[in-house]
């Protein structure tokens, strides 16, 4: 139990940590809301590593920290609506073992993008921005494997010490 | 990766795809007559493509958008966003196609007007 706590605190502050290091290397491709989502790295690793309950605490945490930091509660809204959404999709899938744990993380990703363009729908009352959803759900598809090869290799390489589990 | 992965990457691409085709056919329309330009979700105003002209439109934390309309095609030529899209798109005028300035929460739609050409305008 002090073991899963001390886990989960370290994964809320590399979570925080990267979300971070991500604000700081703007990477634009010209459409509004593509982007690595390099904090899901640390949710992703606190689904595997602790529970699921855990990787709630973890996305919950991360999202208030950045956006009381960086953020509005603007930006709180289409946090809490993606990482929400993708952290049930994403234990869904987990607990059916239909995917490996990158096409997990595709999951995450896509559905990541597809909740925070409904809310920029609602939010905006702009329909047509329905029309950026191609460019998302590739954008979703390309980080969320890119996180997911990643997360892989570092899960495999964490687990191989194992005195250090619970 | 699990075969399981593939298929689904590959039906993501399906449904992105599709999406791409009903858009180049919903956007894809014959040119229209006007621009229906919304801020916040308001209808702020409604502009013939026949008649040039420029408008800028600023909110109230001083930020702004230039949007000219220019020999029956509309583009955004100036503004302060950071993500410069809406600069981007470059000139529209088919029917349904938009520009969208997602932070300034700007969207200029061009829409097919009651009254057709610049003769009736001109009546």
């Amino acid at each position: 139990m002090a073991k899963r706590t001390a886990y989960t605190g370290l994964l809320v502050a590399i979570a925080f940590l990267l979300s971070y290091i991500e604000s700081l290397l703007p990477l634009s491709l010209g459409i509004p809301g593509v982007k690595l989502g390099l904090a899901n790295l640390a949710v992703f690793a606190a689904l595997y590593i602790t529970s699921t309950k855990n990787a709630l605490f973890v996305s919950v945490a991360r999202i208030v920290l950045v956006s009381l930091t960086f953020g509005n509660t603007f930006s709180l809204i289409y946090s809490i609506a993606g990482g929400m959404l993708s952290l049930l999709l994403m234990v869904l899938c987990k607990k059916s073992k239909a995917f490996s744990k990158v096409g997990v993380s595709i999951v995450g990703g896509v559905s990541h993008n597809i909740a925070q363009i409904g809310v920029a729908i609602c939010v905006l009352e702009t329909p047509e921005l329905i029309w950026y959803l191609p460019a998302l759900l590739v954008s979703g598809t390309v980080a969320g494997a890119i996180i997911g090869l990643v997360g892989a290799l570092i899960l495999e390489r964490f687990m191989k010490n194992s005195d250090y589990l619970f | 990766m699990k075969r399981n992965d593939w298929f689904l990457i590959i039906g993501i691409l399906i449904i992105a795809l599709c999406f791409l085709l009903i858009r180049s056919f919903v956007m894809g329309g014959e040119p229209a007559g006007s621009v229906e330009v919304r801020i916040n979700g308001e209808t702020v105003g409604t502009y013939s493509l026949y008649e040039d002209r420029t408008e800028r439109f600023e909110y109230d934390d001083g930020s702004y958008n230039v949007m000219v309309i220019k020999d029956g095609k509309v583009s955004v030529t100036e503004a302060d966003c950071p993500d410069k899209h809406c600069i981007n798109k470059g000139e529209v005028y088919r029917e349904n196609d938009t520009i969208i300035c997602l932070p300034h929460e700007l969207v200029i739609k061009v829409i097919e007007s009651d009254s057709k050409g610049p003769d009736i305008i001109a009546e």
